[in-house]
């Protein structure tokens, strides 16, 4: 019974729900703007790796490297040719892997950043209830575009074999394990900045945008500004979730960016305790818990062969829980906590200045 | 040159005005009452001038400056900064979050500075102080650390008026700063406006429904009715003044067009 | 001529399902107008009443009727049910417009996936009522079907009812002070749990009706309803969500827009056909950000 593929599957999607959760805690548990659309600044990032990757593939595959292992240059990007090509390619050259990684982050995140920025323009001319709305049509605009389009995913079939980085390490295992860890190492960094930005005087004029945006504004708060600021954030750190997700499924294609994703991330949010880093956190894990275990592949391990597609189950499960969070305890498990910044220090110090 | 100059300021909402023609100055370190029964348009005119509201007809000019149809924040950071009758605190934030929000310029509003604790923790501490110095005139302190549900109403209207003061205001507009306040607290906080006055220079237009203690405060005070200024004067004078007693004690007190959400009781109306 | 040969397809699809999307849109008019809420889970009522067809005919060998009758009381079951167990207690704790949108979408991803599993586990994943559904008429290359001759008939008979309910009847003339201002309808002791009951109703039964009707028309799966969400919304939304006149022409520029237009944008400016789902996300999109209150502009809610 080898559980290493399903540790480190857990682990892997963990990392990447608990970024996603932390950029919708950031727009919508601190700042109030419901963003219904993450799934489309996730698929952004899985947009963008798949393209780095695959034109810097082909473009090697022309070249030296491509001669040196004896590959054909590639012709077509979609085709399953190209696919088996960009994965020798990736075995064989660490480095290039290492450069289309990093770059496919980089890339991503500011890509991400920039739609969320004009994406915040909605949030300026309509209520909550119908930004959520908006947002959620333009994850699926994107969706049926990009299925019908092949420029970007190679249509509906999509974009196969994106291969690992770390493709190079032959032991699947150790692979999987390694390939976590980079993921929970990038899911840290955006805990500290999720942390830092909540504690800090912009995550006290979020939560002011949240509570009273006219106040804020008669207080001299940029509200437009804000929203833009806190859209780009979140939706930079969902593209970059988007490209982990893509090196670790290999594939990228339209059909994995649907609303039900977002609903998972906001059922995440909501559990864990908006505005609340640390909830968010917790929420993220029993959810990814629970959608890695609602799987006929960990079920099987118990000899559990459910009569039906078990997929189904998962999601009865997150719809219920929205429904009764929402109607029992919509502040989730850990309460919101106070924006923590030095100026508590001085009311804790009792008659010093 | 005054401060603060309105010329022909109209508001209507669908047909009925609330603001129906005011002109009116004020001069920079004056303390002004702004007194009138109820829906005669005072908190419109409050709106209007802090930019939450456009006129539909007439000017404002601030220091010089035409203000009317900018937007409520840059009006604020012009130095014109105002209350709420009913408290507009955010609810989700402690007493000292509501106080270290208003402050200009903090270098952790910026999302790129805020990720460097060391950058802003100096304006920050600063920023604390002077909070502390300002809940500690209001009594407010010792709850600086609690969240804002857990406070009382008449500390709720005393905090409203302290965050007023975190900024770096030249004008303050303040609605009914001591409503719902025991009345030796309202004196004290009457106190500290008036030396806050004399002290920074500061200009003070306050509405207050309870003309003993603010006539004691202000040397000049303006009467609004139905939409318009009926007189302006001292103290004393307006006292005397029939129109003002006819408007404040005479037939149809309450009974206003036109002021959203004026119409009834005193003062504890329901603010949009 | 052979323009206009091939132009009889989707004008004639796009009348029909125009007077499809009428009859499932209509609910969603109602209930948004008298709750304010956005309902995600209407979706589902669709879903429920095209599977109460199918099952009544397919596995039970009922009729038509029969089967139809089944799948609108199946649809006003649930959409009551789910009124009472969430909507009206979330209502009455007060909560946010926002919230009552999440339950919603969490009501819907429930039912929607009970669906796939009772489906799942019947082998009904993909099924159409054994009804026929015959050609009566051809013109040009398109065809008359008999749903056609029941679903036009029944969106217009249905706009009518409508109209002569919210103006001549008692009944309907609270529903429009109701939808108008709720909170004024209340205070005026006006029987506002009744109307919000019969909204529920009739939005449920509309509903389950219209589901019927696809599943004879189409082949069904768990997801049909939330398939048609966009549809239904963009109809209504062309309506301001309120009006019931706007929900009507909304549905019939949604089922053109779909068929008629997407077959001239391809015709004439190459457009792939594929593209034709994203004309309803972009009128939704763009009545939400520039016109939430409807082409009509309606003064109302729930006015004809």
């Amino acid at each position: 019974m080898n559980l290493t593929p399903l540790i480190a599957s857990f682990l892997v999607f963990y990392g990447l729900y608990l970024i996603l959760s932390l950029s919708l805690n950031l727009e919508y548990g601190y700042a109030g703007q419901p963003n219904f659309g993450k799934v489309f600044f996730y698929s952004v990032g899985a947009y963008t790796a798949g393209a780095v990757t695959a034109h810097t593939l082909r473009w090697a595959s022309f070249g030296p490297m491509g001669e040196a292992l004896g590959l054909p240059p590639v012709a077509d990007i979609c085709s399953a040719a190209a696919a088996v090509v960009r994965e020798q390619l990736a075995a064989a050259h660490p480095g290039l892997m290492a450069v289309i990684f990093l770059t496919s982050l980089v890339l991503a995140a500011l890509l991400g950043a920039a739609a969320g920025y004009l994406l915040s323009y909605p949030a300026l001319r309509v209520r909550e209830v119908y930004l959520a709305m908006v947002l959620l049509i333009v994850a699926e605009i994107s969706r049926s575009y990009v299925r019908a389009n092949s420029a970007i995913a190679c249509g509906a079939h999509g974009l196969v074999g994106v291969p690992n980085p770390l493709l190079w390490i032959d032991d699947p295992g150790v692979r999987g394990y390694a390939y976590a860890a980079a993921v929970l190492a990038v899911a840290g960094i955006v805990y500290v900045v999720a942390q830092r930005l909540g504690n800090s005087p912009f995550g006290r004029v979020l939560k002011a945008v949240r509570d009273d945006e006219l106040a804020a504004q008669v207080l001299g708060k940029r509200v437009a500004r804000i929203k833009g600021q806190v859209m780009a954030i979140g939706s930079g750190m969902a593209a970059v979730a988007g490209v982990l997700y893509a090196f670790h499924v290999q594939f990228v294609g339209a059909e994995d960016f649907i609303p039900v994703i977002t609903f998972n991330v906001l059922a995440m949010v909501i559990l864990g305790g908006a505005a609340n880093h640390k909830g968010v956190a917790l929420g993220a894990l029993i959810l990814t818990a629970v959608d890695r275990m609602s799987r006929t592949s960990f079920l099987a391990l118990f000899g559990l062969q459910p009569p039906f597609d078990v997929n189904y189950l998962r999601y009865v499960i997150i719809g219920a829980l929205l429904v009764v969070l929402i109607m029992f305890r919509p502040q989730g498990l850990l309460p919101e906590g106070p924006v923590r910044t030095p100026a508590v220090e001085v009311f804790q110090r009792r008659g010093s200045a | 040159m005054a401060l603060l100059e309105v010329r022909g300021l109209h508001k209507d909402f669908g047909g009925a005005a609330a603001v129906a023609g005011v002109d009116f100055t004020l001069e920079a370190g004056a303390l002004v009452g702004l007194i009138g029964p109820n829906g005669s348009g005072k908190t419109t005119l409050f709106n209007l001038l802090s930019g939450v509201l456009r006129p539909t007809r007439g000017e404002i000019y601030f220091d010089g400056q035409r203000i009317d149809g900018l937007s409520p924040d840059r009006i604020f950071r012009l130095g014109l900064v105002r209350t709420f009758q009913v408290p507009r605190l955010f609810r989700h934030m402690t007493t000292l979050e509501n106080a270290l929000l208003p402050p200009e310029d903090q270098l952790g509003e910026s999302p790129w500075h805020a990720l460097w604790p060391k950058r802003w923790r100096q304006q920050e501490l600063a920023l604390a102080h002077k909070a502390r110095a300002v809940l500690e005139t209001f009594r407010l302190d010792h709850a600086a650390l609690q969240g804002t549900t857990e406070l009382s109403g008449g500390q709720m209207k005393l905090l409203e008026a302290a965050r007023a003061l975190m900024g770096r205001a030249r004008l303050l507009l303040f609605d009914e700063p001591a409503a719902g306040v025991a009345p030796a607290l309202a004196r004290s906080v009457f106190d500290h406006l008036r030396r806050l006055q004399r002290e920074t220079g500061m200009t003070l237009l306050v509405i207050e429904h309870r003309l003993d203690v603010l006539f004691e405060y202000v040397d000049d005070a303006i009467v609004m009715d139905r939409g318009c200024i009926i007189a302006r004067g001292k103290p004393a004078e307006l006292a005397r003044d029939p129109r003002v007693i006819a408007a404040y004690f005479g037939g149809g007190d309450g009974q206003h067009a036109g002021e959203p959400g004026g119409a009834a009781g005193s003062g504890v109306t329901a603010m949009g | 001529m052979e323009f206009l040969a091939e132009l009889a397809a989707p004008l004639l699809t796009g009348l029909l399902h125009g007077s499809l999307f009428t009859l499932m849109a209509v609910g969603l008019t109602m209930t948004f107008s008298v709750t304010r809420m956005i309902n995600f889970a209407h979706a589902e009522l669709v879903t429920l009443g095209a599977y109460a067809a199918v099952v009544a005919v397919n596995n039970y060998g009922w009729s038509l009727g029969p089967a139809m009758a089944a799948a609108v009381l199946i649809g006003l079951a649930a959409a009551v049910l789910v009124d009472e167990l969430v909507y009206k207690p979330l209502t009455a704790m007060r909560a946010p417009d926002l919230y009552l949108m999440v339950a919603s979408i969490g009501v819907s991803m429930v039912l929607r996936h009970i669906i796939y599993i009772f489906a799942d586990l019947n082998g009904l994943l993909n099924v159409k009522a054994r009804v026929l559904n015959n050609p009566v008429m051809f013109v040009g290359y398109g065809t008359v079907t008999t749903v056609h001759l029941w679903a036009v008939p029944a969106a217009l008979l249905l706009a009518l009812a409508l109209h002569l309910f919210l103006t001549q009847s008692l009944t309907g003339k609270v529903m429009r002070a109701v939808a108008d201002n709720v909170m004024l309808a209340q205070a005026s002791a006006a029987p506002v749990a009744r109307i919000r009951r019969l909204a529920w109703i009739a939005a449920g039964s509309l509903a389950g009706l219209a589901g019927a009707v696809w599943a004879v028309y189409s082949p069904v799966t768990p997801s049909v309803g939330w398939g048609l969400l966009p549809r239904m919304f963009a109809s209504a939304i062309i309506g301001g969500l309120v009006s019931f006149s706007g929900t009507f022409i909304g549905a019939y520029v949604v089922g053109f827009a779909e068929n008629l237009g997407i077959f001239l944008a391809n015709y004439f400016l190459g457009t792939p056909l594929d593209y034709r789902g994203i004309i309803t996300f972009l009128i939704v999109a763009v009545m939400l950000l520039w016109r939430p209150a409807g082409v009509l502009a309606a003064r109302g809610g729930g006015r004809w």
